[in-house]
Order: C-alpha cells, then sequence, then structure tokens
C-alpha cells in the first residue's frame, strides 16, 4: 500500500503532509455535508449554517494543498507514480473546494427558508444528500487506498444521484403548478437539489483524478449519465466502462 | 610527466568514494528492521531513547481486547488491530478524516505530561452519517517516548452507536408516527362520530361498512407502528454484517410458504425458479422479509383489472459487473411482475421512506391504500446490512423488476461438484 522508502526523509514526510491535507480537507467537506443532513432533518437552520463556517477552512486547506504541490514539484523532482499523484491533488483539492462552496451555499439557503420545507422534501433531501456523502466518503477512501476499481465504480455510480436529481426536479415543477403558492419554497428547494447534484459531479472529476493517480490512464471525456430519458445527440454516447 | 593537478584528483575521488559509502551505510541503517503484515504499513525507525519500540506498540495494538489502533503524527494508520478492522471496515476512513477527530489527534500529540508523566488523554465522540449510521467515542493517548515526527498515538475505539440509535429512534418514531397516524386517526374518530350521531337509527349495512372500513384503519395504524419500530431495529444493527449461509432454495421455501395462499386467487400466478446450490450469506429472517415486501408490492401495485398477475421469483449466479465491486461473488434475485410498470422518475425514489406513488385513477385499488411507504424502506435499510443492492427497473405498461443483489457464500469446492 505505502510507498517504497524515499531516502531523502523530507520529501516522504512532505509527501505524507500532502496526503494528510487531502484526507483533512475530505474530512471537512464530509462534516460540511453531514451539517446540512442534520439541518435538513432537524429542520434546523442553524445546524446547517455551521458547514457554511467551515469553508473558510477548506479554502486555506486548499491553498496549503497547492503550495506544497507546487514546492514537491519544484524542489523534489517526483517521478512516476510520486509525480501523478501530486499532480492530481492539485484539481482534486480543487474539486473539494467546489463541493465545499455548493455545501455552503445549500446551508445558507436552508437558514433563510421563509417557511419550513414540507416533511416529504424532507425525507427527499436526506435521501439525496446520504447518497452524495456516501460517493464522497467511498472515493476520499480510494484515494486513500489508491484504489483505482473503487473511483470506477463511483464514477459510473454517480448517475444514481443524477437520476435522483431529476426525479426531485420533476415533483417540484408538478408541485409548483398544483399549488403556485409554494413556488418561493421550490425554487429554494430546486437550487438545494442542483447543489447537491454538483457535489456529485465534483465526487466523478475526483474519481477520474484517482484512476488516473493510480493507472497513469484517463476515462472516457463523458460519463453514463443519468438522462437516459433524454437521448443524446449521435457522437456522445457515453462509452459503457 | 605527472600532472599539477594529480594530488587534486586524487582527493576528489577519495572524497566521493567516502560520500558514496556514508550514503549507503546511512540508507542501509535507515531500511525497516524485519518484516510486516503486507497491509500493515512500513514502520518508521524506532526513535532514539524510545520507551516503546514501535514493534511492540503494534504488539500492544493486537494484544488490546477491543478496537484499537496507533496513527503516526499526520494521521496515517501505523497499525489497527483486527478488532477495530472488522467493526469499522469501510467507516475507519471517514472516522479519521473527521475534523473533531483530527483537532483530537492534535491536542493528543501535543498534550503536556500529567503528574504520572504520561503525556494527557484526549476524547472524542464522533457521529457519522454515512456508510453506516454510527457514534464513535475516540480516546486517544500519545505514546511516551517518541517525538516529532516519529510520534506514535494510540487510539481506542468505543461504538456508541446504540445511545445514539435509541435516541434516534425516539425522535424518529415520534415524528414519523405522529405525522403518518394522523390520517388513519382521523378517519377513526369520523367513523365513530358518525356512528355516535346516528345512534339507533344507523342501519345495519352502513353500521357494518363503518367498521370494516374502522377495521381496516386500525390494522394500518399497528402495520406503520410495527413497521417503524421494525426499521429502528433494523437500523440500530447495521454495522454488523451477517455472516450465515443461506440456501437460496431453503430461501424459497420459506417464502413459498408465507406467500402461497395470497395467490390462491385465480387471477395471480406466481412462478419460482433458481439455479442449483446457491449459497447467500443473509440472515434467514431478514431475507424472507425482503422478499415477502418485494412480493407484497408486487400484488399491492401489480395488480390490473384485466390482466392475470404474474409474478415470476428468480435466483441466479451474478455476473462480476452486476455487483457493487467486480471483486466480490454475489447473487442475483429478480422479482418481476407484469402490471402496469412505474413511470421512470419515480424509480430512484421508490426505496424512500414513505414516498408513495399516487395510483392512477382507473387502476385504483382497494389494497393500494394500505400501504404504509415503509415497505421497501425496510427492504434496503436490510440490503444495506447485508452489503446488498437493490435496484429497480420498469417498463410502463409491461412490469417492473426488482433486482437484488447479495454478497454470495464461498462455497467449498466438493459441494458444488457433488450437486
Amino acid at each position: 500500500m505505502r510507498q517504497k522508502q524515499h531516502i531523502v526523509q523530507r520529501y516522504e514526510d512532505e509527501l505524507l503532509h500532502l496526503r494528510s491535507l487531502m484526507e483533512q480537507m475530505g474530512g471537512l467537506v464530509e462534516h460540511q455535508l453531514s451539517l446540512i443532513l442534520a439541518g435538513i432533518a432537524e429542520n434546523d437552520g442553524r445546524t446547517a449554517l455551521q458547514a457554511a463556517r467551515q469553508d473558510d477552512e477548506v479554502d486555506a486547506l486548499e491553498q496549503k494543498v497547492e503550495t506544497l504541490a507546487i514546492r514537491l514539484l519544484a524542489l523534489r523532482s517526483p517521478m512516476a507514480a510520486d509525480l501523478r499523484e501530486i499532480v492530481a491533488c492539485i484539481p482534486m483539492a480543487g474539486a473539494l473546494e467546489r463541493m465545499g462552496d455548493y455545501a455552503s451555499s445549500i446551508a445558507r439557503r436552508l437558514s433563510q427558508m421563509e417557511q419550513p420545507l414540507p416533511r416529504p422534501a424532507r425525507l427527499a433531501l436526506s435521501e439525496m444528500g446520504r447518497l452524495v456523502l456516501e460517493h464522497l466518503r467511498r472515493i476520499m477512501d480510494a484515494l486513500a487506498h489508491k484504489d483505482a476499481n473503487a473511483a470506477h465504480a463511483i464514477w459510473a455510480a454517480d448517475q444514481l444521484v443524477d437520476k435522483y436529481c431529476e426525479a426531485m426536479t420533476a415533483d417540484s415543477l408538478e408541485q409548483m403548478t398544483r399549488h403556485p403558492h409554494t413556488i418561493r419554497l421550490h425554487i429554494s428547494l430546486l437550487f438545494i437539489i442542483r447543489n447537491l447534484e454538483r457535489i456529485g459531479d465534483h465526487t466523478t472529476n475526483m474519481a477520474e483524478r484517482v484512476v488516473f493517480m493510480v493507472t497513469g490512464a484517463t476515462l472516457p471525456p463523458t460519463r453514463p449519465h443519468g438522462h437516459d430519458s433524454q437521448p443524446l445527440p449521435p457522437g456522445q454516447e457515453s462509452p459503457s466502462p | 610527466m605527472a600532472s599539477p593537478l594529480l594530488p587534486e584528483i586524487i582527493t576528489a575521488i577519495c572524497a566521493c568514494l567516502a560520500l558514496t559509502g556514508w550514503a549507503m551505510v546511512w540508507h542501509l541503517s535507515r531500511r525497516p528492521h524485519g518484516t510486516t503484515r503486507p497491509d500493515s504499513p512500513r514502520p518508521s525507525a524506532p526513535p532514539p531513547g524510545s520507551v516503546l519500540p514501535f514493534h511492540e506498540a503494534t504488539l500492544l495494538v493486537d494484544t488490546i481486547p477491543g478496537m484499537a489502533l496507533i496513527l503516526g503524527s499526520v494521521g496515517q494508520i501505523m497499525a489497527c488491530n483486527e478488532a477495530a478492522r472488522t467493526h469499522y471496515g469501510n467507516s475507519l476512513g471517514a472516522l479519521l478524516r473527521h475534523p473533531t477527530a483530527h483537532s483530537t489527534l492534535h491536542s493528543a500529540l501535543h498534550a503536556p505530561p500529567m503528574d504520572d508523566g504520561l503525556p494527557a488523554p484526549c476524547s472524542t465522540t464522533i457521529r457519522l452519517d454515512v456508510p453506516v449510521k454510527c457514534s464513535v467515542h475516540l480516546a486517544m493517548r500519545r505514546l511516551p517516548g517518541a517525538a516529532g515526527r516519529n510520534s506514535l498515538v494510540l487510539v481506542l475505539l468505543h461504538d456508541r452507536s446504540l445511545i445514539q440509535a435509541v435516541d434516534r429512534m425516539r425522535a424518529d418514531f415520534v415524528a414519523h408516527a405522529s405525522h403518518e397516524l394522523r390520517t388513519p386517526l382521523a378517519s377513526l374518530t369520523g367513523f365513530i362520530d358518525l356512528m355516535k350521531e346516528g345512534g339507533d337509527q344507523t342501519d345495519q349495512t352502513s353500521r357494518t361498512l363503518y367498521l370494516e372500513i374502522m377495521s381496516q384503519q386500525a390494522t394500518r395504524m399497528q402495520r406503520l407502528i410495527d413497521r417503524l419500530l421494525y426499521l429502528s431495529q433494523l437500523e440500530m444493527k447495521g454495522h454488523h454484517h451477517p455472516r450465515e449461509e443461506l440456501e437460496a432454495e431453503e430461501l424459497f421455501a420459506l417464502v413459498l410458504g408465507e406467500v402461497t395462499p395470497r395467490f390462491q386467487h385465480d387471477s395471480r400466478r406466481l412462478t419460482v425458479t433458481q439455479e442449483d446450490s446457491l449459497t447467500l450469506l443473509a440472515n434467514r429472517d431478514e431475507m424472507v422479509q425482503v422478499l415477502l415486501n418485494l412480493i407484497e408490492n408486487a400484488i399491492r401495485y401489480g395488480t390490473m383489472p384485466e390482466r392475470t398477475l404474474h409474478v415470476r421469483l428468480h435466483a441466479r449466479r451474478a455476473t462480476p459487473a452486476e455487483g457493487p465491486t467486480s471483486s466480490l461473488p454475489g447473487l442475483l434475485i429478480t422479482v418481476e411482475d407484469n402490471g402496469p410498470g412505474i413511470a421512470a422518475h419515480h424509480l430512484p425514489r421508490l426505496t424512500e421512506r414513505f414516498y408513495r406513488i399516487t395510483p392512477p385513477s382507473d387502476s385504483s385499488h382497494a389494497e393500494a391504500g394500505q400501504g404504509t411507504g415503509l415497505g421497501l424502506a425496510i427492504v434496503r435499510q436490510i440490503l444495506e446490512r447485508h452489503g446488498g443492492q437493490l435496484h429497480f427497473t420498469s417498463t410502463v405498461g409491461q412490469g417492473t423488476t426488482c433486482h437484488v443483489w447479495l454478497p454470495a457464500a464461498p462455497l467449498p469446492q466438493d459441494q458444488t461438484a457433488g450437486k
């Protein structure tokens, strides 16, 4: 699992530190999502808002990852697996930072709700949020264990999130048509759904980087998408893995 | 003629040799001593003056009767005992990268020594939502001796999920029960009032009808409460993967015994097929529950007035692509009906608690209203605990298929050859 020992101990330490920073970032974003889930379940905007407060920390960590990665590249001239790992960390930190942004956006929206979310919407959001969080957990584990197969599985599984997003959007639209006085609430809900779906998309970006980091191969540019009902234009059909 | 530079060249060569030699000795001396298990990370060199050398620390973790692990100075797992690995498996990573765990590790690393000379212990409780909801108490203490980058922190884990689950169960139960029982309760009170007002003037037919409806509502409330409790119980044991072996044949026989009465109706047919010698790793009662719920749904939502309902139950070996990970052997059980089918946008949300598809008015069936909205949530909860998977495919007008993937039991060779 662990790489061969590097002769320069300092280099080894810096690599470990880089990995630890990535872990910390992942842990923070996971915690943000957990807080949001708790906020949704308890209908408590303040719990959710704690997630927004962690955003600065995520941003700071992204900066640290970037600086350290560049430092490693500049000073240690890493090769092969190390090189791929260090290079992959930069966009992965970027993806995590974006997820953090989406999470705080959801948190703010939840705390600014004028009327409490209806119970079915809360149950559905918890379900979708849990799915997204589970994918994030799996990709962070895949990164830690350098497991390309697991990463690939998550890359393909994100279509579940897409489908969920689509189902909830359809439901919201129907509700809005039926009960126009809930439009305000449903617009907020749509934004939250959309943000969750974007977090899911970023987990697939990370999955691509993990596969690259471990195998050196890149995944096809389009992945299986949940939008089966809308046929893709020819030539964009995603090749099945 | 000797070059005037010769002494300098000789000195340079000597210096190079000395340097290389020193580097080799230094490198060799840094090699880890002894071999470690393939999955445990390389131990770092024992720090000078260490009270507890690394391999002894590893031994210590293995000896601890309970869940324990040792972390390095940046939070990397240096050693982890079997108990922690088997109990937390997939959650371990998420647990340790949780911000609270991270800050506790930081405090543990910098804890000042107490009166007895040992570093002060630090502890925290962490709640996770995925992969299974759990609550874990972490107690950390830096191992004395090593310092700086060689520091080691001993972590003891205690599962607090039960306490958390009981709390959540109560909250969930109150929330769901108060909401879901309202409708049947309102109906009950309505009919009670009606009968009270009518007094003796209520004729016998109306009276029978009212009582019939009231009894239906009471049954529904009863079932709702049962299911809510069952679901909470399942959540509480989410961490324990069942390890019992169960023959598909036995499972199907049990299920058949339960559902046959429901298929004595002329307009319903049940076909059961399976491949030979399929063994899964699963809890028998829970698997029976899964299949009963799925078949029940097929009857409840698949029955159409003009068509004979045909439910097919089938079990076979899964292809690697069908499972969650390609490396794990699995079984696929499908429950297929030829009912009206389910629109695609409902499919992802079917297992959501209390999610119901409002049945189209033309096919509204007396039984559809009897659903609790928890049947599939229970199915999913059971499958999650088993490490299984559930998904649906459906074509409107043709029927719905539920695909259940479950881990297969590793079969001894002679047993497969025997059948």
